[in-house]
C-alpha cells in the first residue's frame, strides 16, 4: 500500500527534479515559487486562528521574525536547531528517494541520543575525544538498527513501513525515559529524571559565545557528500532508480532489497546523528525528552526541500527558524508556539499539492507502460525479496 | 485471579478499543474507496477536543458529540481536498495534518482554557445498564455498565460490514478503490464516492475521538491522542480493511493497551514508560507476525481524473 505509494510519491520527487519541465520554467524555480506561495499562504491562515482566538496577528508575526532571524542571539539559537532538522531531514530525504517514506526520524533520533549518552557516560576510560567519536558512531548504528527493523519487515514481509517506523517512534522517543529514570539517573540531579553530565565527552562549540555545535558542522559536511553520493556513486544511481521505478531498476540489474535496505538504514543513521548532536552538543546530558517534534518537522523540511541536500537545508534552517520565532513570539505576544506547527503542516500541505495534474499523468503513463508485458504486479507491499518495491 | 484478570482486559478491550474500532473502521470506507487516510490521528483529536470544547460550553455531551462528529467531517474534507482535488501524496497529507491538528487544537485549547492548575472537565455520557450482564461470570464486571457509545461502536461496525459487502453503495466504494476507469464505465462517479467515503471516516472517527473525552472522562490536553490514530491504522491493516477483522484487531490493541495499564500496578519499580511501549511494540510484532499484505485496494493513493 504506501510501497506503491511511496514508489509513486518517490517517483515524483525524483521525476520532479531530472525530468523536462512542462512549462517554461525548470523545475527547481517552480518548486521554489511553490514553497514561497505556501509558506505566504500558510502564514496567512495562521493570521487568521490567532485572530480568532484574540490575538494580533501582525505583532506577533513581527515577534516571530524578530526573534528567529534578526536578533543576534536569536539567529543563533536557529543555527542551533537546524543541526538536527538538517541531519535527520537528510536522512529523511534519502529513504524517500530510495521510495521508503521513513516517517521514524523521531525515534531513531531518540535512540541515537541513547546511545551517544551511553557512550558518554559508561566509557570513560578513553579520552574524551575518541569517546566523543565512538558515541557519534554508537548513535548512527543505533538510528540505523532502529530504522533496520522497519526496512527488513518491509522487504521480507511486505509490511506498510509508514505504520511500523510510526509505531517504532513511540518506543525510541520512551526509551530515554526509561533510562533516566532509572539506571542513568543523576544521584545529585535532586531526583530529577536526567543523567549525569557527560563532562568533557562533548562536542566542541565552533562559534564561542553561542551554542553551535561541531553538530551543525556534520550536517553542513553531509550535505555535499550526500549530493555526491546520488548524483556520482554507484549506490546514490541505484537509490534513484529504485525509487524512480523499481520494476526497471530491477530489470537493469539493481539488487532492490539491499538498495532499499541500506537507504533505509543509512536514513536511520543520520537521525540517530541528529539525537548525538543534540546529546553531545547541545545538553551534554540525557533528559526525559530529546527530540520534541524534531523527526516529524525533518519529514517537512526534507519535502519542501524537495528531497534535494541543499533544499534540506534551507528547509531546514528556515523551519529552525520558525520555531525559535515561535517560542519568541510566545514569550512577547502571548501566541501560543504551536501556531508554527500548523504554519509548517500546511506549508508541505501546499507545497505537495498539485492541481495541474502534471505528476499524475507522468505516473499513470509510466503504470501503462510498465503493465505492458510485466507479469502482474503484486498489489501490496509484496515483500521486495521479489525484486519489486511497488 | 485470572477471572478478574479476563475482566479487566474485556473491560479494557471494550475501553481502549472502542476509539480503535471506530477510527479503523471509518479508515476502511476511506481506502476501500481509494484514499490512503494515515490522518486518523489528526481527526480523533480534533474530535476529542471539539466533544470537549462543546461539552464545557453547552453542558451537554451529546451536543460534544455532534461536535465532535463535526470536527472529524472537517478533518476529513480538508484531507479529501488535498488529496482528491489538489492530488498531493495522501500519505504525506495524513502525516501534515496529525501535525497540523496538534497544532490547531493546542492553540485553541490553551487560549481558551489556559494553563491552570486544575483541569478543566466537562459533562460526560452516562453509562447504560444493560439488564443481565452483569450476572455473566467472567466478563459481567465489566459489561454490567456501558457507554451507549461503545454499543454504537459495535452496531456500528455492523452495519459497515453489511453496507460495504451487501449493498450498491458498498459496491460502488469498492469497484472505485479496485478499477476506478471501469468504476467511472459503469456510471459511477468515481471522486464523488470518494469524497462521500470520507465524510464516512470523518463521522466515524468523529465518534471515536468524541468517546475519549465525553465517553470517559471528559477532560482535554494537547495531544491527549498519543498515537492512538496511529495504531488505529494498524488495526485497519490488520484487520484487512474488514470490519469484521478491524472488530478483532482493535479489541486485541485494546487489551494490550489495558494489559500496560495493570502491569504498571504489578510492577512499581520499572518506569512506567516501559509499560507505554508495549501496545507499540505488540502491534509491531503483530504487524511483522502476520504480515502487512492482503485485501489492499488496488487503486489506492492514486489520484484519479
Amino acid at each position: 500500500m504506501a510501497a506503491r505509494q511511496a514508489g509513486e510519491a518517490a517517483r515524483g520527487f525524483a521525476v520532479r527534479l531530472r525530468a523536462r519541465p512542462a512549462g517554461p520554467l525548470p523545475d527547481g524555480a517552480v518548486h521554489l515559487l511553490r514553497v514561497i506561495a505556501a509558506v505566504a499562504l500558510s502564514f496567512a491562515v495562521g493570521a487568521l486562528l490567532l485572530a480568532a482566538v484574540g490575538i494580533e496577528p501582525l505583532g506577533a508575526y513581527r515577534a516571530l521574525l524578530d526573534g528567529g532571524l534578526l536578533r543576534a542571539d536569536g539567529l543563533a539559537d536557529t543555527l542551533v536547531k537546524t543541526s538536527p532538522l538538517l541531519l535527520a531531514g537528510l536522512g529523511v530525504a534519502i529513504a524517500f528517494r530510495a521510495g521508503v517514506l521513513n516517517i521514524g526520524a523521531e525515534g531513531q533520533m531518540s535512540v541515537g541520543g541513547v546511545a551517544a549518552a551511553l557512550v558518554a557516560l559508561k566509557l570513560t576510560a578513553l579520552p574524551a575525544a575518541a569517546a566523543v567519536v565512538v558515541a557519534v558512531l554508537a548513535a548512527a548504528a543505533a538510528g540505523a538498527l532502529m530504522a533496520g527493523i522497519a526496512a527488513a519487515l518491509r522487504v521480507w514481509r511486505g509490511v506498510n513501513e509508514v505504520v511500523t517506523t510510526l509505531l517504532l517512534n513511540y518506543v525510541g522517543v520512551f526509551l530515554p525515559a526509561v533510562l533516566v529514570s532509572g539506571w542513568l539517573k543523576d544521584p545529585m540531579g535532586g531526583g530529577y529524571p536526567q543523567s549525569e553530565s557527560f563532562g568533557p565527552m562533548v562536542l566542541p562549540v565552533v562559534l564561542p559565545g553561542t551554542g553551535i555545535h561541531a553538530g551543525l558542522l556534520l550536517g553542513l559536511v553531509a550535505v555535499p557528500v550526500l549530493g555526491l553520493t546520488l548524483s556520482r556513486t554507484r549506490f546514490g544511481f541505484n537509490t534513484r532508480t529504485v525509487g524512480g521505478n523499481s520494476l526497471a531498476a530491477e530489470r537493469a540489474g539493481v539488487n532492490v532489497p539491499r538498495t532499499v535496505l541500506t537507504a533505509f538504514c543509512l536514513s536511520g543513521a543520520l537521525g540517530g546523528l541528529a539525537g548525538a548532536g543534540e546529546v553531545l552538543g547541545l545538553y551534554h546530558r540525557l533528559f526525559e525528552n530529546i527530540t520534541f517534534g524534531y523527526g516529524y518537522l525533518a519529514i517537512v523540511a526534507a519535502l519542501v526541500g524537495a528531497l534535494h541536500p541543499v533544499g534540506v537545508m534551507v528547509a531546514a534552517f528556515f523551519f529552525a527558524g520558525l520555531l525559535t520565532g515561535g517560542n519568541a513570539m510566545q514569550q512577547v505576544a502571548g501566541a501560543p508556539v504551536e501556531v508554527v506547527y500548523l504554519i509548517q503542516a500546511l506549508t508541505v500541505m501546499l507545497v505537495m499539492a498539485d492541481p495541474a495534474r502534471r505528476e499524475t499523468r507522468r505516473l499513470l503513463a509510466r503504470r501503462s507502460r510498465a503493465a505492458d508485458g510485466a507479469a502482474r504486479a503484486p498489489v501490496i507491499p509484496a515483500p521486495v525479496a521479489k525484486g519489486r518495491l511497488q | 485471579m485470572s477471572g478478574q484478570l479476563g475482566a479487566f482486559l474485556v473491560g479494557a478491550g471494550l475501553r481502549l478499543g472502542t476509539p480503535l474500532l471506530l477510527a479503523a473502521l471509518g479508515g476502511a470506507f476511506a481506502e476501500r474507496a481509494g484514499v490512503i487516510t494515515i490522518c486518523l490521528e489528526a481527526m480523533l483529536l480534533a474530535a476529542a477536543f471539539a466533544a470537549f470544547a462543546v461539552s464545557v460550553l453547552t453542558g451537554s455531551a451529546w451536543l460534544g458529540v455532534l461536535g465532535a462528529l463535526a470536527a472529524g467531517v472537517l478533518v476529513a474534507l480538508i484531507h479529501a481536498l488535498f488529496s482528491i482535488r489538489l492530488r498531493a501524496n495522501q500519505i504525506v497529507i495524513g502525516v501534515a495534518l496529525n501535525i497540523a491538528a496538534l497544532g490547531a487544537t493546542s492553540v485553541l485549547y490553551k487560549t481558551l482554557y489556559g494553563i491552570s492548575s486544575t483541569t478543566r472537565t466537562g459533562p460526560v455520557i452516562a453509562p447504560i445498564r444493560i439488564p443481565g450482564m452483569s450476572r455473566l461470570p467472567v466478563i459481567g464486571d465489566s459489561l454490567g455498565a456501558v457507554s451507549p457509545l461503545v454499543l454504537l461502536a459495535f452496531a456500528l461496525a455492523a452495519a459497515s460490514s453489511f453496507l460495504l459487502y451487501r449493498t450498491r453503495p458498498g459496491l460502488a466504494v469498492r469497484a472505485v478503490g479496485e478499477h476506478p476507469q471501469a468504476a467511472a464505465s459503469a456510471g459511477i462517479r468515481v471522486n464523488a464516492v470518494r469524497y462521500g467515503a470520507l465524510v464516512a471516516c470523518g463521522l466515524l472517527a468523529g465518534l471515536g475521538g468524541a468517546f475519549l473525552t465525553v465517553g470517559q472522562r471528559n477532560a482535554f490536553f494537547p495531544g491527549m491522542t498519543a498515537g492512538v490514530g496511529y495504531i488505529a491504522y494498524a488495526a485497519l491493516i490488520l484487520g484487512r480493511w474488514n470490519p469484521r477483522g478491524i472488530v478483532v484487531a482493535a479489541l486485541l490493541f485494546g487489551a494490550a493497551g489495558g494489559l500496560q495499564l495493570r502491569l504498571q500496578t504489578v510492577a512499581p519499580d520499572i518506569p512506567y514508560q516501559v509499560f507505554l511501549m508495549l501496545p507499540y511494540v505488540v502491534t509491531v510484532a503483530v504487524l511483522a507476525l502476520f504480515g502487512g499484505r492482503g485485501k489492499y485496494p488496488s487503486a489506492a493513493g492514486i489520484p484519479y481524473g
